[in-house]
C-alpha cells in the first residue's frame, strides 16, 4: 500500500479549522494540537501506528467529551466541535487513500462549519483559501509523487476556472425562504437587549465593542438628536428591572407626520425577535409586525445576520389619544419612598403634565446629577439612592428614576430601549450602528398628544445625543474605553482603516450576504426570463451542460487560434527582440532575413554578436527547424528577456574607450 | 450483469477505437468514481445546510465546491482528449513471460499526467507526459500460451486530478504479439549433420571460437560478431567469421524428440534452437511440412522460432 501523505492533509486540516480555533472548545483546540503534534512527531521518528483498540478508545472519549460539554442541546457549535474532534483523530488511521479521500472531505465540511459561524467578508476571502489549500492537498493524494507546489499552482486554476459558473449558480440557482429543519444554528448568547433590562445591564452592554446593526438610508439622513432606534418597551418595574407587557397586541392606529424617513437595516444576529426602527415606524417587511407600543417584532429569533426595509415619520403625530391602562402607573410597593413623596408633591403642585415633566427634567439639571458609565452601588432602594444619595449613573438611571417620579406623579410613563445616534461612515455612506450606542429613554403619555418621548439623559449630557457617547464619558477616565483613547494619530489612523474595512463589508452585506430568493426573482426580472419556481429549477438543470459547452468551445477555439504553436510563438519573441534593436536605432527592415539583420547589427554593434548569432539562431531554430519543443521555447523567451542591447554596449565602450 | 450492459453499451456507442485513433468524444468514457459520489453527497449535505440556515456564504462554497467537481471532471477528460495513439509494437516473448507492448504516442500539446496505460489492471504503467515531443508507453501484458497473443483491449485510464471522475478509453492496439514456445532443458535429440555444406568439413576439426578472417557485415548477422574495432576505425563494418560456425550443422527434428506432449516437443525445440544460436553453431530445423536448412545468424533463428510459435495453427 503506498505510504499516505500524512503531512499535507494536516496542514489541509488546519487551515480548514483555523477560522474556529476561538469559537470552539479549549479542550478541542488541545486535543486536536496533541494528536496532530503526535502524528507529525511520528511521521519524522517511523515510530509504528496505533492499535485499532486504542483508536477506537480515543474515539469514544472525544465523543463523549462532545456530548457531555453540549448538553442536552445539541447546537451548530456542538456540531462544529464534534467534527473538529473527528478531524483530530481521522489522521491517525490513514492508511489507505481512502482514509485520505475521506479526510479531505472533511476538511471541505469543516470550511462550511466556519462560515457557518461567521459571516463576513474575511471569512469569505478566507473560503478561497482554504478550498485552494484543501483542493490542492487532495491533488497531492492523487498524486503522491508530484511536486506539491505545481499542484497549488493547478488547483488555483483549477478554482479559477470554476468561478464563473459558481457565481452564474449563486445567482440562478432557486432559493427557498423557507428552511427544513429550522432550528438555529448556534444559540449562544449574543450581545444586545434582552428582553429584560436589570439596572446595569446597559452600562454594561455599551462596553461592548461590536456593531448592532448598519443602516444605508433612501431618503436624506436625520439629524443625530432624531436617531433614536426603538427596539423594545419596558412596561413593567419591580424595583430592580424592567419588563416588557406581558400581552402585546398589533397596532390599530396609525401614524401620521410630514418628515419619512425610509431606510434598510443589517441587523446583526442578536437571538430576539425584536427589529430596531427609528420613532415612529409606519410600515414595515412582510417579515415583522407593528405591535402596539409601536415596536417591530419579527416572527422568528434573529440568528443570522438580517435585512429589513423600514419607513418611519420622524415628527410623528399619533392619531388617537386613549387613555392607557393603569399598568403605566404601578410601581412596585414599599419602594423608594423619597421619590414617591417626590412624585406626590409635583402632582400636588402642577396640574398639567407637562408641568411635571419639567420640574423632573429640572430636578435633574439643578441638582448635580452626573452621567457616568461607574455609578455608585445601589441598595434595594436604587432609585432613591440614586436621587438623593449617590447622583451619579448611566442612562438607565436617569430614566428609571424618571419613569419612577412619573408614575409616582400621576403620569403614565415607560421606557424604550434601543440605540441612539450611530457612526456615519461616509465612505460607504450608510449609518454603524453599535452595542456601545446602546441606549433607554422614556416616553409619558399626555392627553391629546399621545405618547412624547423625553430623554432625561439628555438633561444631564446633552452631548450624548449631539457628539456621541464618547465625548459624553470623555471625562469619564475609564482607561483605553472603548480601545479608542491610544494616541491621537494612531486611533485617527485606525479610525479611517477601520471605517473602510467596515463600508467594504457592509456593502459585501448588502448585495452578497442579503441576497434573496426575492432578490434573485427580480434579477430574473430584469434579465427578461420571468420564471416561476419551476422555471428556476429548468434554468439550474441547464446550467452544468452550458458550462461544459463553453469548456469545449473554448478549447476548441484556443487550438483553432493562431499563435498558439511554439513557432508562433517563437515569432512574437523575435518581435520583442526587434523592439529592442530599434529602441537603439537598429530597425529591421522588411526586406531582411534575421540572418541579414543579424549581420548588419554586428557591422554596426561588434559587442553586440554574440548575443545577436544567439538570439537569431535560436529563432531560426525554432521557427523553422523540426520538433520544436516548449522548453526550447522557454529558453528563448529568457533570453530575449535578458538581451539588453544599450547596456552591452555601454559596458564595451567603458571597457574599451577609458 | 454489468459486464453484459458495458458489451452492449460499447457496441451501441461505436466509435474508432483501433490504432490509430485519436482519442475524442466519440471513445472516451467518463463516470464519477467512489470517490466522486461521495464527494457529491458532501456537497449535497452543505447544499441542504446552506438553504436550511439560508447562509449564502454556504451557497457560495456549495457553489464553488460544485463547480470544482465539473471543473475536475472537465479537466480529467482533458487529461486523455486530443491523445493520439500512432502504433503499437511488441518483441517476440517466451510463453509465461510478460510481453512489453511499445505504444507510440503524439498530440501531446499540453503535459498529461496521471495517466495509467494497462491490459489487466493489476499491471498498469503510469506515464506523465511533458508538452513536446512523442512519447512511447510500454505497456505490460502477461503471455500464457505460445502462439499469437492479442494483449485484449488497451484501457487508458485517467482520474487525475481530484480522483472524483474516472475518464477511459478503451483501444483495440490491432497488434498480434508473437509467442514463443517455454524453452524447456533437455538433452539433445539425436543429431545428424546437414548434407548441405559438405566443405565445411575441412574445417570441422577446428574449434568453434577459432577465429577465420573478417568478411563484410549482412543484415542478420549477430551484433556481437560485428568486429567493432574495424568500425570504430572507420573501415565500415565487418563481421567476425569463426571456424566451424559453417561446418557443423546441427539438424533439429521434431520427430527426433520422444514423447506424445507436442507443446513440449516445441519447447525443447526452442532449447536448442537458442542454445544453438547461443553457441553460435549453424542449425536446421525440420517440422512437419517445413524444413529451415542449417544456417545461423539472428535471422535464421527468429524465423525458426516464429515457425515453433505458430505450429499446428497456420
Amino acid at each position: 500500500m503506498q505510504r499516505q501523505p500524512v503531512r499535507p492533509l494536516i496542514l489541509a486540516l488546519v487551515v480548514a479549522m483555523a477560522p474556529l480555533v476561538f469559537h470552539l472548545p479549549w479542550w478541542a483546540v488541545g486535543w486536536c494540537t496533541v494528536s496532530w503534534g503526535y502524528l507529525l512527531l511520528r511521521e519524522r521518528q517511523g515510530w509504528p501506528a496505533a492499535s485499532r483498540g486504542f483508536r477506537l478508545a480515543v474515539f469514544f472519549v472525544g465523543v463523549a467529551a462532545v456530548l457531555l460539554s453540549a448538553g442536552l442541546r445539541f447546537d451548530g457549535g456542538d456540531f462544529i466541535a464534534l467534527l473538529a474532534v473527528m478531524a483530530g483523530i481521522k489522521p491517525l488511521e490513514i492508511r489507505s487513500r481512502r482514509d485520505s479521500m475521506v479526510t479531505v472531505f472533511l476538511a471541505y465540511f469543516l470550511t462550511i462549519t466556519s462560515l457557518f459561524v461567521f459571516e463576513n467578508l474575511s471569512m469569505t476571502l478566507y473560503l478561497f483559501v482554504s478550498v485552494w489549500m484543501t483542493t490542492g492537498v487532495l491533488i497531492h493524494v492523487n498524486d503522491p509523487r508530484g511536486s506539491v507546489s505545481r499542484q497549488l499552482r493547478l488547483s488555483a486554476r483549477l478554482i479559477l476556472m470554476a468561478v464563473p459558473l459558481m457565481m452564474l449558480l449563486f445567482l440562478l440557482f432557486p432559493r427557498l425562504s423557507g428552511s427544513f429543519w429550522g432550528s438555529p444554528w448556534s444559540r449562544q448568547s449574543r450581545s444586545g437587549f434582552s428582553s429584560s433590562m436589570r439596572i446595569g445591564d446597559v452600562s454594561r452592554l455599551v462596553l461592548v465593542d461590536e456593531p448592532a446593526f448598519s443602516v444605508t438610508f433612501e431618503s436624506p439622513v436625520p439629524d443625530a438628536d432624531q436617531l433614536y432606534w426603538r427596539g423594545i418597551v419596558f412596561q413593567r418595574f419591580d424595583g430592580a428591572g424592567w419588563y416588557p407587557a406581558r400581552r402585546q397586541t398589533n397596532r390599530r392606529g396609525s401614524v401620521g407626520g410630514t418628515d419619512l424617513s425610509r431606510y434598510t437595516v443589517m441587523l446583526e444576529p442578536h437571538g430576539q425577535r425584536h427589529l430596531f426602527v427609528l420613532d415612529l415606524p409606519v410600515t414595515a417587511d412582510p417579515v415583522a409586525t407593528i405591535m402596539d407600543d409601536h415596536t417591530l417584532l419579527a416572527r422568528r429569533s434573529i440568528w443570522q445576520r438580517f435585512q429589513y426595509h423600514s419607513a418611519s415619520f420622524l415628527d410623528y403625530l399619533q392619531d388617537d389619544a386613549e387613555v392607557p391602562s393603569d399598568v403605566y402607573l404601578q410601581l412596585p410597593s414599599n419602594r423608594n419612598p423619597r421619590a414617591a413623596v417626590l412624585g406626590n408633591q409635583w402632582a400636588r403642585n402642577h396640574a398639567a403634565p407637562e408641568a411635571v415633566v419639567s420640574a423632573a427634567l429640572a430636578f435633574f439639571r439643578d441638582n448635580g446629577f452626573r452621567y457616568t458609565l461607574r455609578p455608585d452601588r445601589l441598595g434595594l432602594n436604587a432609585v432613591d439612592d440614586f436621587l438623593f444619595t449617590s447622583r451619579k449613573g448611566f442612562c438607565e438611571h436617569f430614566a428609571t428614576a424618571f419613569t419612577v417620579l412619573m408614575r409616582a406623579a400621576g403620569v403614565p410613563a415607560r421606557i424604550v430601549g434601543g440605540y441612539q445616534g450611530g457612526k456615519w461612515n461616509a465612505l460607504g455612506e450608510f449609518l454603524t450602528v453599535r452595542q456601545s450606542d446602546a441606549h433607554v429613554w422614556c416616553e409619558v403619555w399626555m392627553a391629546g398628544r399621545g405618547w412624547v418621548r423625553v430623554d432625561p439623559t439628555f438633561t444631564v449630557a446633552p452631548d450624548r445625543i449631539d457628539a456621541g457617547i464618547e465625548s459624553a464619558l470623555a471625562g469619564d477616565g475609564l482607561p483605553g474605553f472603548l480601545g479608542r483613547n491610544r494616541g491621537e494619530m494612531l486611533a485617527r489612523w485606525t479610525e479611517t482603516l477601520r471605517q473602510t474595512w467596515e463600508a467594504v463589508n457592509i456593502r459585501w452585506n448588502l448585495w452578497f450576504m442579503g441576497f434573496s430568493a426575492e432578490d434573485q426573482i427580480a434579477l430574473l426580472k430584469r434579465l427578461g426570463v420571468s420564471v416561476g419556481r419551476q422555471g428556476g429549477w429548468l434554468l439550474f438543470m441547464i446550467l452544468p451542460p452550458l458550462f461544459i459547452a463553453g469548456v469545449i468551445l473554448a478549447g476548441r477555439m484556443r487550438r483553432a487560434a493562431p499563435g498558439r504553436r511554439p513557432e508562433d510563438k517563437a515569432l512574437n519573441v523575435y518581435g520583442r527582440f526587434l523592439d529592442k534593436m530599434t529602441r537603439i536605432g537598429m530597425p529591421k527592415a522588411p526586406h531582411q532575413g534575421p540572418l541579414d539583420f543579424a549581420r548588419r547589427v554586428v557591422e554596426q554593434h561588434p559587442m553586440l554578436e554574440r548575443d545577436v548569432d544567439d538570439i537569431t539562431r535560436r529563432y531560426i531554430g525554432l521557427r523553422y527547424g523540426h520538433g520544436a519543443g516548449m522548453d526550447a521555447l522557454k529558453v528563448f523567451r529568457l533570453r530575449v528577456q535578458r538581451f539588453n542591447p544599450r547596456r552591452t554596449i555601454a559596458a564595451a565602450s567603458r571597457k574599451s574607450g577609458v | 450483469m454489468i459486464a453484459a450492459i458495458a458489451r452492449t453499451f460499447y457496441r451501441f456507442v461505436g466509435g474508432n477505437t483501433t490504432v490509430p485513433v485519436t482519442l475524442g468524444l466519440r471513445n472516451i468514457y467518463i463516470l464519477p468514481t467512489g470517490y466522486g459520489m461521495l464527494y457529491l453527497t458532501v456537497v449535497g449535505a452543505m447544499l441542504a445546510g446552506s438553504i436550511n440556515y439560508n447562509n449564502n456564504l454556504g451557497f457560495l462554497l456549495t457553489f464553488l465546491l460544485g463547480s470544482l467537481g465539473m471543473t475536475a471532471m472537465m479537466y480529467t477528460y482533458s487529461m486523455l482528449y486530443g491523445l493520439r495513439l500512432e502504433s503499437a509494437a511488441a518483441v517476440p516473448v517466451f510463453a509465461g513471460e510478460a510481453v512489453d507492448v511499445e505504444i507510440t504516442i503524439d498530440g501531446i500539446d499540453r503535459p498529461r499526467t496521471g495517466i495509467r496505460w494497462f491490459f489487466n489492471p493489476a499491471e498498469h504503467s503510469r506515464e506523465d507526459f511533458r508538452s513536446g515531443e512523442p512519447a512511447h508507453v510500454r505497456v505490460r501484458a502477461w503471455t500464457v500460451h505460445r502462439g499469437l497473443f492479442d494483449p485484449g483491449w488497451l484501457r487508458i485510464v485517467s482520474d487525475y486530478p481530484l480522483g472524483l471522475f474516472q475518464a477511459w478509453a478503451r483501444i483495440n492496439i490491432d497488434l498480434q504479439c508473437l509467442v514463443y514456445p517455454r524453452p524447456v532443458s533437455a538433452p539433445e535429440p539425436g543429431t545428424r549433420t546437414s548434407s548441405a555444406p559438405r566443405e565445411g568439413h575441412i574445417a570441422q576439426t577446428a574449434g568453434v571460437d577459432d577465429f577465420l578472417g573478417l568478411s563484410a557485415y549482412q543484415p542478420g548477422d549477430s551484433p556481437g560478431r560485428i568486429h567493432w574495432q574495424a568500425y570504430s576505425r572507420g573501415r565500415g563494418l565487418h563481421t567476425k567469421t569463426f571456424a566451424g560456425q559453417a561446418g557443423r550443422g546441427l539438424m533439429l527434428d521434431i520427430e527426433d524428440i520422444q514423447g506424445d506432449d507436442m507443446e513440449r516437443k516445441l519447447s525443447i525445440l526452442c532449447f536448442h534452437i537458442l542454445k544453438a544460436h547461443h553457441q553460435r553453431r549453424s542449425f536446421g530445423l525440420r517440422l512437419a511440412g517445413q524444413l529451415f536448412p542449417a544456417a545461423n545468424g539472428r535471422v535464421h533463428r527468429d524465423r525458426c522460432l516464429r515457425a515453433l510459435a505458430l505450429y499446428g495453427n497456420g
